[in-house]
């Protein structure tokens, strides 16, 4: 063996986990060679003091740490439905899929609410449940099929003299039940009570008894509110109807409506149905000549309101097309 | 050093077997037996007893997750080395990948007040000038070791620090005789010629 062989043994040596034969042969050199003898001398001193290293002692609460992990994981296993919904991973999808719902929902709402809110307003109802419904009957009758048909089968006797306004309050939540939510006869149309209002549709012709349930007129309070609005204030000065022809008459209601508004106008009922479409609104005597401008853009007016030049306050109009 | 080389292996085959029953008390009695040896290993690789905590903790863990691997073939120690080794070496990689991307800093080792190195008093009472000096040689040392690259760190720690013998050591590292001779005896140079330099001759 050479004597580089021999200091790689030496560690081995030191050990004894050598051969007997390579113990004898180290054994012989170590007698003939310092270098080696000094080198096992020093591998001694080295083993020697990493021997001495002291142990490091375990914190107190090791054992206890370990033991409450192992019961963690040995602890039984959640149920499916714990599972299903315990889990972050699972937990904020479905958190996420509800508030998108909860977000569509509020929007949605948010929006049909908007559309109702210029009809929200009191000064003009007042005044209608004051006009004699022979005077007004002529004017609307589309809302009168719709309103009909609550009670299709049911025969209606001749017209006969509105009621009193102050009945108003205790006769209109007993009706609300039998018509949809919301639902609001035109201004000009509305009796002082259901009763008298059903009474005044019986002539009506028969093609918008069939087409009434499509229709859809709303409007922005139940009747007891009515009586809480003042009767004077807000009377226009002039009424007029304009008649339009528009080319999608779905989509018309939107702009004319965003028109109204944007003049300064107050949109007081509507009623779209699939065959027709009116609304009832109130807009200042000036700004007439700048609405039929504007309903120019959406489609072709075919009849103009004869509104007096100078005219000066509201004016109720009803747009059909 | 360790007083729980002296439990006989046939003691831990009666624990494990309990505990492949189910009886999490004997497995217990196993963590507080070598808790200790593995906590040391653990220090001895990663240099830091707050790491070394938790690597013995995870070894444990690790062992109780996997005792369907644990065949018997081999002593129940000698297994549970072998995960504390292999959980303390990447403990290593991750601390020393950490400190390659951070900034060097001044600040000595932080230790958790709760994982503070808790050394074991030699039970002969030397000086103080003695015990100066002998602190002194441990310190260095442990530098020394820690300079050490894991395999040949691994080496001498079983070897002389664990007395685990070459075969036991063979099976741990699942390497062979002649490697374990070859790694402990350059292992044992190196820490030699680190101790030369640091306090002189040794």
């Amino acid at each position: 063996m050479e004597h580089a062989d021999m200091r790689r043994k030496l560690s081995a040596y030191l050990e004894n986990a050598v051969t007997d034969e390579e113990k004898a042969e180290i054994k012989s050199h170590l007698g003939s060679c310092g270098t080696c003898r000094g080198a096992i001398a020093d591998l001694e001193m080295t083993v020697g003091y990493l021997k001495t290293l002291p142990d490091i002692e375990p914190p107190p609460w090791l054992t206890a740490k370990i033991m409450a992990k192992i019961r963690e994981k040995s602890a039984p296993k959640m149920t499916l439905w714990r599972r299903l919904f315990f889990p972050l991973y699972i937990k904020l999808p479905i958190e996420a899929v509800a508030l998108v719902f909860l977000c569509v929902t509020g929007l949605y709402l948010a929006r049909t609410i908007g559309t109702q809110a210029p009809i929200i307003t009191p000064s003009h109802i007042p005044q209608h449940t004051t006009e004699p419904p022979s005077a007004a009957a002529p004017t609307a009758p589309i809302p009168q099929g719709r309103i009909r048909s609550a009670q299709p089968g049911k025969p209606l006797p001749p017209p006969t003299v509105s009621a009193p306004v102050p009945q108003q309050p205790e006769l209109e939540p007993e009706a609300a039940p039998e018509r949809p939510r919301g639902e609001m006869p035109e201004p000009e149309l509305r009796p002082a009570d259901e009763g008298t209002m059903m009474e005044r549709e019986a002539p009506l012709p028969t093609k918008e008894e069939k087409s009434a349930p499509m229709e859809t007129l709303k409007r922005a309070k139940k009747g007891p509110a009515r009586d809480e609005l003042p009767l004077s204030g807000g009377v226009p000065a002039e009424k007029g109807e304009i008649t339009l022809t528009v080319d999608d008459p779905a989509a018309a209601g939107g702009a004319i409506e965003e028109a109204v508004i944007r003049l300064g106008g107050r949109v007081n009922g509507h009623s779209y149905s699939e065959d027709s479409h009116l609304l009832i609104i109130r807009i200042a005597a000036q700004k007439v000549t700048t609405l039929l401008d504007r309903l120019e853009r959406i489609g072709a007016v075919q009849e103009r309101p004869h509104i007096p030049k100078g005219a000066v306050g509201t004016v109720d109009l009803t747009i059909r097309w | 050093m360790n007083d729980d080389r002296q439990n006989t292996p046939d003691e831990d085959s009666v624990l494990v077997a309990s505990w492949r029953q189910g009886e999490l008390a004997a497995f217990e009695s196993l963590v507080e037996k070598y808790q200790k040896r593995m906590l040391n290993i653990a220090y001895r690789i990663t240099g830091d007893y707050e790491d070394a905590c938790e690597v013995a903790q995870d070894a444990f863990v690790a062992a109780y997750r996997g005792i369907e691997s644990f065949r018997g073939a081999a002593r129940f120690s000698t297994w549970l080395t072998s995960i504390t080794l292999n959980l303390s070496r990447n403990r290593l990689q991750k601390v020393q990948a950490k400190r390659r991307n951070e900034a060097y800093s001044l600040d000595g080792t932080a230790h958790d007040e709760d994982c503070g190195p808790v050394r074991e008093r030699p039970s002969s009472a030397p000086s103080a000038l003695e015990q100066l000096e002998m602190r002194t040689i441990h310190e260095k040392l442990k530098e020394c070791i820690n300079a050490l690259s894991v395999e040949f760190r691994e080496t001498i720690v079983l070897r002389d620090m664990q007395d685990f013998s070459y075969g036991e050591i063979c099976s741990i590292l699942n390497v062979r005789e002649g490697t374990v001779k070859s790694r402990l005896f350059r292992a044992r140079e190196m820490v030699r010629e680190c101790m030369k330099r640091a306090v002189g001759e040794v």
